[in-house]
């Protein structure tokens, strides 16, 4: 390039040259990846099962981040795989069994099913009915299985009264389910354990992969393994009333294997009369059950955290510890109608709550 | 200088700005004062609540204020007086200290970095 003659635009474009490199150097400096610590953490972050599922890795010192990426992205093509295959109203396998359940035939549980609706027949076994697969009709009368359309108004007393009959005369699920039915007003939805159990894969899957330090959290059903880095993973148990400065009810730490999982009325909820109605419903009645805002347990599994939470929601204030030594979770704390927290002993010493959170500890 | 220098400049200083304007993000307010004496805990008070806090140090009583989610040194039994005139903290980070009454305040917060939230 041929500099211009003019000495004067010549020292303006050497000083423009200067100005621009500055910026630039200034520029990479704002934006250049973190080093050290978070330079070994990862995130993804896709939409799965009707949520967000995000899932971070903290990389060991001699793992490399662009094979780390590929572990990542096979593990969330396996839960896409896991999503089709339970969900209730898409054309996977449970929801082609629910569509011959509707017409009347007995069906076979394909192997893949098994060991999770034998996972669910214990539980509700153990809950007394409190957590229930089953209730996929009932669900559906209420309209929580579809996110774009939400009711305003309760459903019909009549319809509903008729399915929750119905529903108490279906058979119950064998220990180890092969087959079911035929119970037309059974629809299966797995909505209250496949969150959990579904983080409880990805885990596996990528320890398997050779990643021990891994948070998972497949709608606010949170699963941690291993530790990052130097110290543990922290989770924030989410406030069931926020407001500006509180969004954190609890925080606790994480180290080692273990589950967070919540249930709580603010989750899928309409308001209708001054009610709020919302999708924890217990399946005696057909009703959002009352009493309590949220139920948070921790517990080495997804699956058993997830359907115990939602057990030991509809068990309600009176009824809620003897569900949960029921079900074998001891880490359990449960906040009431009036934001009160009720929390175990074997929880209380490992979690802090807010300042101003009125907390007694119980056996 | 002529028109060309005032124009890199101008430029520069634009680019300036917009990075700034940019990449700034505003100190975070905090929520909590830790006290120490001589090093020591000695308590974390919230900063939503306004309260005086008596804390005995070498020399004697310190008044802390809390007020309006900040804090200060209301007295002190130092001579020199500097942690009263260190006045309002608010941000996480902030620190003030009587050295001679061996008594320090530390802001935390506001959010603690998580993880993830259950929810």
């Amino acid at each position: 390039m041929k500099l211009p003659e003019s000495p004067h635009l010549r020292l303006f474009l050497r000083r423009l040259a200067l100005g621009i490199g500055l910026a630039v150097l200034f520029t990479w400096l704002a934006l250049r990846q973190p080093q050290g610590e978070d330079a070994r953490l990862l995130h993804e972050e896709f939409l799965a099962m009707g949520t967000i599922v995000s899932i971070s890795l903290y990389l060991g010192e001699d793992q490399d981040r662009a094979d780390a990426l590929m572990a990542l992205d096979r593990a969330r093509d396996e839960l896409m795989a896991y999503a089709q295959r339970w969900s209730a109203w898409g054309d996977g396998e449970l929801g082609r069994l629910n569509q011959r359940l509707a017409e009347g035939e007995r069906v076979s549980i394909p192997a893949a099913l098994q060991p999770l609706f034998a996972q669910a027949a214990q539980l509700t076994h153990a809950s007394g009915g409190l957590f229930d697969v089953r209730i996929g009709r009932l669900v559906e009368i209420w309209g929580f299985h579809d996110e774009a359309h939400y009711r305003s108004t309760s459903p019909d007393p009549a319809t509903l009264d008729a399915a929750v009959a119905a529903l108490a005369q279906a058979p119950m699920l064998d220990a180890a389910p092969l087959a079911y039915g035929p119970a037309p007003a059974v629809r299966f939805d797995f909505g209250a354990i496949a969150k959990g159990d579904a983080a409880d894969r990805i885990v596996a899957s990528l320890r398997a992969a050779g990643y021990a330090n891994v948070i998972v959290n497949a709608g606010g059903n949170l699963r941690a393994a291993g530790r990052r880095g130097a110290r543990a993973w922290r989770i924030g148990v989410r406030h069931p009333r926020p407001n500006r400065e509180q969004r954190v009810l609890a925080t606790l730490n994480i180290d080692g294997d273990e589950a967070v999982i919540t249930s709580g009325d603010y989750e899928r909820y309409f308001e209708a009369d001054g009610r709020r109605y919302h999708h924890l419903l217990d399946p005696r009645s057909g009703q959002p059950a009352r009493g309590l805002q949220a139920v948070t347990v921790v517990a080495p599994s997804g699956a058993l955290a997830d359907a115990a939470s939602t057990a030991i929601f509809v068990a309600g204030p009176q009824r809620w510890r003897e569900t949960a030594s029921a079900l074998g979770v001891d880490q359990v704390f449960v906040v009431d109608a009036d934001g009160r927290i009720e929390v175990t002993t074997a929880l209380a010493p490992r979690i802090r709550f807010a300042d101003d959170a009125a907390v007694t500890t119980v056996r | 200088m002529n028109r060309g220098d005032v124009l890199a400049i101008a430029l520069a200083s634009a680019l300036v700005g917009a990075l700034y304007a940019h990449f700034w993000q505003p100190a975070v307010a905090a929520t909590h004062v830790e006290l120490r004496v001589g090093g020591v805990d000695a308590g974390r008070y919230a900063l939503n609540e306004a309260r005086e806090i008596r804390v005995d140090g070498r020399l004697g009583p310190s008044v802390l204020k809390i007020e309006d989610g900040r804090v200060r040194f209301l007295r002190s039994p130092c001579r020199n007086q500097v942690c009263v005139h260190s006045g309002w903290l608010q941000r996480g980070g902030d620190a003030a200290a009587c050295l001679p009454n061996r008594v320090s305040i530390s802001l935390v917060g506001g959010d603690v970095p998580l993880d993830g939230i259950a929810y």
